[in-house]
């Protein structure tokens, strides 16, 4: 009789899948609608860090189409062009998962930094082709009373974003697997 | 004797009733307790079913209350309707529309409402309250639309002021949203307006209707060109509060502005 592996999961590896990105699902609809709730003023872009933390755990292809998701909700949410912020976080969040997969260690300290500067450079693109490159009336002031209030509201829940997405990750993802090079038969060794 | 004899049967009584009463008020605590359990216990279908009852009534209540609640609300959005039919001839009015979210970090307000294209909501019907006019319908889909403000740069409106009569448009920017404002320009060198006076719409455009309150007027001043003076409006509406608000769907003279004339 074939004996059960005691390491291995209760739940099987499809529904683990399915629940976690159903409680991404679940974050993102309740990210949008606080979003577009409440003042109006300053909001936090929760979907942003949301997004980014998303493909901190996940490949490419799949970071990829949640970040333009998320970016798709975030231009209906703050009336820019659909695919402004939806192209930038499908470029930033691909690049964030190969970045992760292959280069970085995943900590929050790693997280943080690509977060600022993915947050930081769209922050710059927003304002100069939504506000500058118009040359309106008083554009300087919408990002002393807008933009950057909200992207550091942004900065701050990022790390509760991040905490949320990392035990979603956690309690859902697969369990991590640590392969001894050493076990590998076709390694040639002298 | 007897004084004495009674005096200290009362000192025996008090002595006696000191050590007793702590003892009795345990007694009587625990025959308390006994007679509630086992009332609980005899008694605990009639005290279900009256829970049954009593919840059953709370809900009718409740349901009660609610379309009391709901009666009072359309009676004020009635009344409002009332009114604002009332400030200005042959308009026609949509159902009151809820404010269903707003856009997120826009200086100028803007918000979206529960009613589209299947409402009878088309591009450019203005929008209003009792206090006065709000905005335009910006974009229209078939369960919900959006509302631009009075405050923003893309809205123009031809107004004037009720007491003088003089006339001006409407502007909007950045830093007057900032402050909840719009400026008035293009108003006569000579003009006698002042501070609280109403600005009101004037009609010329087709766009909106004659009469719709914009706000009171500031201080005006001489413009950059030296052949108009501007003034500040504090527009009646304050867009970050609104939950309810009317779309004018039809009025007297829609779409026939005064290039048409």
């Amino acid at each position: 009789m074939k004996k059960n592996d005691p390491g291995a999961p209760l739940i099987g590896p499809g529904i683990r899948t399915a629940v976690k990105w159903l409680i991404f699902a679940v974050l993102t609809v309740f990210m949008y609608t606080s979003l577009t709730s409440g003042s109006g003023k300053s909001q936090a872009l929760l979907l942003m860090p949301l997004a980014v933390g998303v493909s901190f755990y996940e490949h490419e292809i799949p970071s990829a189409v949640f970040g333009s998701v998320c970016g798709l909700l975030l231009d209906v949410a703050l009336g820019k062009l659909p695919g402004f912020t939806a192209l930038w976080l499908c470029l930033c969040c691909a690049g964030t998962a190969a970045l992760f997969g292959s280069l970085l260690r995943r900590n929050i300290i790693n997280f943080l930094w690509v977060f600022c500067l993915i947050g930081g450079i769209y922050l710059y693109i927003d304002y100069y082709f939504y506000y500058k490159i118009w040359g309106y009336e008083g554009y300087q002031l919408v990002l002393r009373h807008r933009l950057i209030p909200s992207a550091l509201k942004t900065l701050g829940w990022s790390l509760a974003v991040f905490a949320a997405v990392y035990l979603a990750e956690r309690l859902c993802g697969m369990p991590r697997k640590l392969d001894l090079e050493e076990q590998d038969g076709n390694i040639e060794r002298v | 004797m007897i004084y004495a004899a009674v005096s200290s049967s009362n000192a025996i009584n008090s002595a006696i009733g000191r050590v007793f009463s702590p003892i009795q008020k345990f007694s009587n605590n625990i025959s308390d307790r006994v007679t509630e359990t086992l009332d609980m216990l005899i008694n605990a279908r009639d005290y279900y079913e009256e829970n049954i009852r009593l919840k059953d009534q709370i809900a009718a209540l409740l349901a009660q209350m609610s379309d009391y609640t709901q009666v009072m609300q359309e009676n004020d959005h009635l009344r409002e309707m009332i009114d604002l039919a009332s400030s200005s001839s042959g308009i026609e009015l949509s159902e009151p529309c809820t404010v269903i979210g707003r856009t997120a970090n826009d200086v100028y307000g803007s918000f979206f409402i529960d009613k589209g294209e299947k409402d009878g909501i088309e591009y450019y019907d203005p929008v209003v309250t009792a206090n006065g006019f709000v905005g335009y319908v910006t974009e229209v889909e078939y369960t919900y639309s959006k509302v631009t403000t009075l405050l923003s740069n893309d809205i123009s409106l031809g107004v004037y002021c009720v007491r003088t009569g003089e006339t001006g448009v409407t502007e909007g920017s950045y830093e007057l949203a900032l402050d909840g404002s719009v400026r008035m320009v293009y108003i006569p060198l000579d003009c006698e307006m002042t501070d609280g006076d109403i600005i009101i719409t004037s009609g010329y455009s087709g766009l909106v209707p004659r009469g719709l309150v914009i706000g009171t007027a500031g201080e005006t001043f001489i413009a950059s060109n030296g052949l108009s003076r501007s003034g500040i409006i504090t527009p009646a509406i304050d867009p970050y509060s609104l939950k309810t608000v009317f779309v004018i769907t039809d009025f007297d003279g829609k779409g026939s502005g005064y290039e048409e004339e």
